[in-house]
């Protein structure tokens, strides 16, 4: 077994983890605390603040991440990448249940069936279903051997689809976005030729007008419609994320002064909106900051990719980037009215159980992958 | 498992690719935020501040007007006003959604128009002590509310669609459509303004010229800019349209005045029942108010909305506003720095003259500035849910300033009385200073009529009256003087030594321009002053008002004497009084190109081109009175003139002496014009009055005027007035100067109470 002790395993870590990862995570982390805890301020029937209690939850949420990320890191990813099918179906069924389960216990908002309810938790599994897909996918492309033909793109296809029309189904139009550039990145970086990864692009172009106007429901289509055409009057999230944006000019209003956020104009502002509290109060210096806090977080796992020869980890690594990366463009873009409004979170920033342990397991995994990127022996001789 | 060296570099290069697209996407979020918070800051940060700043205007109180004995003319009083707020009228059905998107604002559909009923209904037993027929006032304010918000929604509706046709390539719509959203013309014309303002040398009027041409520049390339790039004019017109969406809704939530000037009570009734009719408020305001009556109405003027609808204009008129603001100063700094340009706007476009009362005419029109005071204002910050959070900024109001006229009610009265029932106009003043005592002009009118809600018989006497009741003909009635303005000739004749205190001239009746003359001047008496009066003297030509004499007397001295002698007396230019408005009416030119002879002698008794004022006639007689002192005329108690030597006029003792024993012959000689006014010694003692009659042809098909101009008492003078009667059928001395007993007996009792009261 390679498990030795506790004590031995985190020299280990200590050794071979890439500590400027750590540092731009628990950096975002601060941002996120901040951030939330600006945007929990609210005003009763008085006129008076009160602070709801997110960026508590938060930090418990954080706590929580941090120990699931060091236990993820106890073990290598190649023994951990086995039990993925019992997430995977595990997660399955749990997407499955929620098409049979409305009422209780999933619970249902805004047209969408998404979560689970636990205790006074809301858990929503296909933020989990993201990562379990990745390491499938990870796992899948790591042994395929030999010429990659387009017979092999039916597995790959297999692992993602299946999810993906239960997660279509809830619906949850971003999260099933997100899985199609992981996927191409993932077939990308595991040698699949250039010319079939262009042809799934393709396809997918093709197939939007037509999912745009069969599946799409009518609130999603108003909210594309109202991103490229902004005169639509359902765009009010999307005018008032910019109008906090923007107000908050190079150095912002302050740490709790945006106006946006205190008094209530910005929707959804600790969880989807966040960037626009961000930008709000901290303006374009703090704003793009924390844009270039993320290039910084995806540029440092893709050049600890030098080191990893196994193609299972490789994988995993650029899909949990693809993952994590999509998420922020989508997300930061929505607030900026450059990309149509979605459920997608930011990942570390926004508030939420479930995005915040799914980003960590997703972190700890690639983290994983560096930790261990070197032979077995090596890493015992250097410990 | 391994992977193979050349494997390897061929993931290396995947690699970069991968780099490459996750290092442009962020540089592209970057580039995102740059356009949003750099080069677009400034716009978002006024409409977040357009969507969280509710500003109330705190109205100042209009300072009061009072006589110099210290009866009230004009007041401010408190007013409650019952108002009612459109969007409390939409049903709940429509208000699930965000309460600001402007998406629920509409106007009301049938079912929702009903509810005034309610209303109606709960007004007429909670307003029924106070007002009668209150559901007609509520309803037609109600009905055009809603034509109003009918308007403004399909306003932005038809911008909607333009928008959109515009969008999809039509070069017209999109061409109508900068046409409307331009503000180039508003900024040039205030530019415009400004640049010829009298005030544009000096600094803050340049720095003002300066940002508004930075302005009009920025203004005219964003323009120029729409009308070449789709993606500018998009997104242009896309704020505009939501800035049109956003005041539409504050003009949806704004209440509306439906009755006026209610009760204390019904205050209370109603405020205790907002839970039931929610639409319902009470706000309190100030309501101008003229208890005298129609005391010295003329000069007081009234106050009157100030007729700028920008709500209708769409602030197409705005240039004409900011004239109208600065000519008041209207807000004042704090609250233009608190506002921001483009809050300014709003508010003076919005709410400023929006029910806002300005002076119209009279004192009320002419010292605004100083009676208004300054407006001030609050911002509220509110949240989403429209409740106020804070304050954001408070600018007390400054209430105005009380002004004290040098009219005496007393004399006012009498002067009033006087004139009573006819046309014309009297002026009373203090020798010693050139304060006015009195001044009126008939007919009249009382403000107070104006300020209130008027009947159709009230407009049919102001507005539809060929005598013309609000015509202050005292200041801007203009008369030819007729004889009253041979005091002046004859102060010229004796000072040019044209002639002197014992000079005769023959009156036959009509004077020959020459031999060949077939039309002669007329004098009054056509058969001559005969008997006894063979050749006069000035006193005699003064005291049977003799126009061949004074026809004799303007040919010696040629119209250039004429004409600067006439300007000393002050004809041709204002009194004083141009803070009230006066007119300077119209003195002959000596340069004038023609000169007959004809017109000089006519202009020597006061006809011909020579128009003047009432008060003219009133200053000029002053200066006979004084000694010569042509005092600038006064009406403020606190402007009294102090340097007498700046205003004498070069006339000796014995001239004036010759022309005021003339003048006392007027009254109490056996042939005096006037000797039947029963103005003389034996009327009126001490107080007995000298003057002039003047009897003045309005030409052909016109009645005469009748005057009369003279001081009082004739010995030692205190008071000087002048009277002018239109459309007279007799003679100034008959017509004008009988009515002037009861004001000298009012001087006189008003005077020496004056001077007790100052021992």
């Amino acid at each position: 077994m390679i498990i030795n002790n506790v004590k031995t395993q985190f020299k280990l870590i200590h050794g071979e983890i890439d500590y400027k990862i750590v540092f731009v995570v628990l950096a975002l982390f601060a941002i996120g605390v901040t951030n939330i805890f600006s945007a929990s301020t609210r005003l009763n029937e008085d006129g008076e603040y009160f602070y709801l209690s997110f960026w508590y939850k938060q930090i418990q949420f954080i706590a929580l991440s941090v120990f699931l990320v060091l236990l993820i890191l106890m073990v290598p990813y190649n023994h951990l990448l086995r039990l993925r099918w019992w997430f995977y179906v595990g997660l399955m069924a749990m997407l499955a249940g929620l098409l049979v389960l409305k009422g209780f216990p999933a619970v249902t908002r805004g047209g969408a069936t998404r979560w689970y309810s636990v205790g006074s938790f809301l858990f929503q599994p296909s933020e989990c279903m993201k990562i379990a897909v990745v390491c499938a996918l990870a796992s899948h492309l790591g042994k395929l051997r030999g010429e990659k033909t387009l017979v092999s793109l039916v597995g790959p296809a297999l692992i993602v689809g299946i999810p993906w029309v239960f997660i279509a189904l809830e619906p949850d139009l971003g999260t099933s976005l997100v899985l199609f550039p992981v996927t191409l990145a993932s077939l990308y970086i595991a040698e699949f030729k250039t010319k079939h990864v262009l042809w799934i692009l393709g396809a997918i172009g093709a197939a939007t007008p037509i999912a745009f106007f069969f599946i799409l429901k009518p609130y999603q289509r108003d909210r594309i419609f109202g991103f490229l055409n902004p005169t639509i009057e359902n765009n009010y999230q999307l005018i008032q994320s910019q109008i906090a944006v923007g107000s908050g000019q190079l150095t912002g209003k302050g740490f709790r002064e945006g106006t946006q956020n205190i008094l209530g104009f910005l929707p959804e502002r600790h969880t989807d909106f966040i960037f626009s509290v961000l930008s709000e109060e901290w303006g374009f210096i703090g704003g793009s900051l924390t844009i270039l806090l993320f290039l910084c977080l995806f540029f440092l796992f893709m050049k600890n990719l030098d080191g990893i020869r196994d193609m299972s980890g490789r994988v995993l690594v650029i899909g949990i980037v693809t993952l994590l990366f999509t998420q922020t463009i989508v997300n930061i873009g929505m607030t900026l009215g450059m990309m149509p409004i979605t459920g997608l979170t930011l990942p570390f920033v926004s508030y939420g159980g479930s995005s915040l342990l799914s980003c960590s397991i997703g972190i700890g995994l690639a983290l994983n992958v560096i930790v261990y990127r070197r032979p077995r022996e090596r890493i015992f001789e250097s410990v | 498992m391994a992977v193979t060296r050349s494997e390897h570099h061929k993931f290396d290069n995947r690699l970069r690719y991968l780099y490459w697209i996750i290092a442009s996407a962020h540089v592209l979020l970057i580039c995102g935020l740059g356009y949003l918070q750099l080069l677009y800051g400034g716009d978002y940060l006024e409409r977040a501040d357009d969507s969280r700043l509710v500003e109330h205007l705190l109205a100042p109180k209009r300072g009061i007007i009072k006589t110099s004995d210290g009866i009230v003319l004009a007041e401010t009083i408190d007013s409650f006003d019952t108002r009612l707020c459109y969007y409390e009228f939409y049903s709940p059905k429509n208000e699930k959604d965000f309460p600001n998107t402007g998406s629920d604002v509409r106007p009301l559909d049938e079912d929702e128009l009903s509810a005034i009923d309610r209303y109606v209904n709960a007004a007429e037993s909670l307003l029924r002590a106070d007002k009668q027929e209150v559901s007609e006032e509520i309803r037609s304010a109600f009905e055009k509310m809603h034509g109003r918000v009918q308007g403004k929604y399909e306003e932005v509706q038809e911008l909607r669609i333009l928008r959109e046709l515009s969008l999809s390539g039509d070069a017209g719509a999109r061409e109508r459509f900068i046409a409307t959203m331009s503000r180039v013309e508003r900024f040039r014309s205030r530019l415009n303004y400004f640049e010829h303002s009298e005030l544009s040398n000096t600094q803050e009027i340049a720095e003002k010229i300066f940002r508004l041409r930075e302005l009009l520049d920025k203004e005219e390339e964003i323009m120029s800019l729409c009308a070449s790039d789709v993606g500018m004019f998009g997104r242009q017109s896309f704020l505009f349209i939501e800035k049109k969406k956003s005041d539409f809704v504050d003009f949806v939530k704004n209440p509306f005045r439906v009755v006026q000037g209610i009760s204390f009570d019904a205050v209370i009734s109603i405020e205790s029942r907002l839970d039931e009719y929610p639409a319902f408020s009470v706000e309190s305001t100030y309501r101008r108010s003229y208890p005298s009556g129609d005391l010295a109405a003329h000069v007081i003027g009234y106050v009157d909305d100030l007729n700028v609808d920008l709500e209708d204009e769409g602030l197409s008129n705005f240039a004409a506003v900011f004239e109208e603001r600065e000519r008041h100063g209207f807000v004042p700094d704090e609250v233009e720095k608190a506002l921001g340009e483009a809050r300014l706007r709003k508010f003076i476009g919005g709410y400023v003259f929006h029910n806002e009362l300005a002076g119209m005419t009279g004192i009320e029109r002419y010292n605004e500035f100083t009676l208004r005071g300054n407006w001030g204002v609050k911002i509220n910050e509110r949240d989403v849910r429209g409740r106020v959070h804070q304050n954001y900024c408070e600018i007390l109001p400054k209430n105005g300033d009380e002004l004290t006229l040098s009219i005496q009610s007393e004399i006012q009265k009498a002067a009033q009385h006087a004139i009573d029932g006819r046309k014309g106009a009297i002026v009373v003043v203090d020798v010693s200073d050139g304060r006015i005592l009195a001044i009126a002009s008939a007919p009249t009118y009382c403000p107070q009529n104006i300020v209130e809600p008027m009947d159709d018989k009230t407009i049919g006497y102001l507005y539809q009256n060929d005598s013309l009741p609000m015509l202050n003909r005292a200041m801007k009635g203009l008369y030819p003087p007729g004889s009253i303005f041979k005091m002046v000739t004859a102060i010229a004749a004796l000072e040019e030594g044209v002639i002197d205190s014992g000079t005769t001239i023959p009156c036959s009746g009509s004077y020959r321009l020459s031999q060949m003359d077939r039309n002669p001047a007329r004098c009054a008496h056509i058969y001559g002053h005969g008997p006894g009066f063979e050749r006069l003297n000035l006193e005699q030509a003064i005291e049977t008002s003799c126009n061949v004499f004074f026809y004799d007397v303007s040919r010696r001295l040629g119209n250039e004497a004429l004409s600067t002698w006439s300007s000393m007396f002050g004809m041709g230019a204002r009194t004083g009084l141009e803070s009230s408005g006066e007119y300077s009416g119209n003195n002959p030119n000596s340069n004038k190109d023609t000169w007959f002879l004809g017109d000089q002698i006519k202009f020597g008794i006061g006809q011909f081109d020579l128009l003047v004022t009432p008060v003219q006639m009133a200053r000029m007689t002053m200066a006979v009175a004084n000694g010569g002192n042509l005092y600038p005329l006064t009406i403020l108690e606190n402007e009294k003139t102090d340097s007498v030597d700046h205003y004498r006029l070069p006339i000796s003792e014995e001239s004036l002496n010759a022309v005021k024993r003339g003048l006392v012959d007027v009254v109490e000689g056996r042939h005096g014009t006037a000797n039947r006014a029963r103005l003389g010694r034996q009327y009126l003692g001490e107080w007995s009055v000298a003057g002039k009659t003047g009897t003045a042809q309005r030409g052909a098909g016109r009645m005469n005027l009748a005057w009369f101009a003279g001081y009082a008492p004739a010995n030692d003078p205190r008071i000087a007035f002048a009277i002018v009667l239109e459309d007279t059928r007799t003679s100034g001395g008959e017509d004008a100067a009988t009515r002037l007993c009861d004001v000298v007996v009012a001087a006189r009792r008003a005077l020496s109470d004056d001077g007790s009261r100052q021992q």
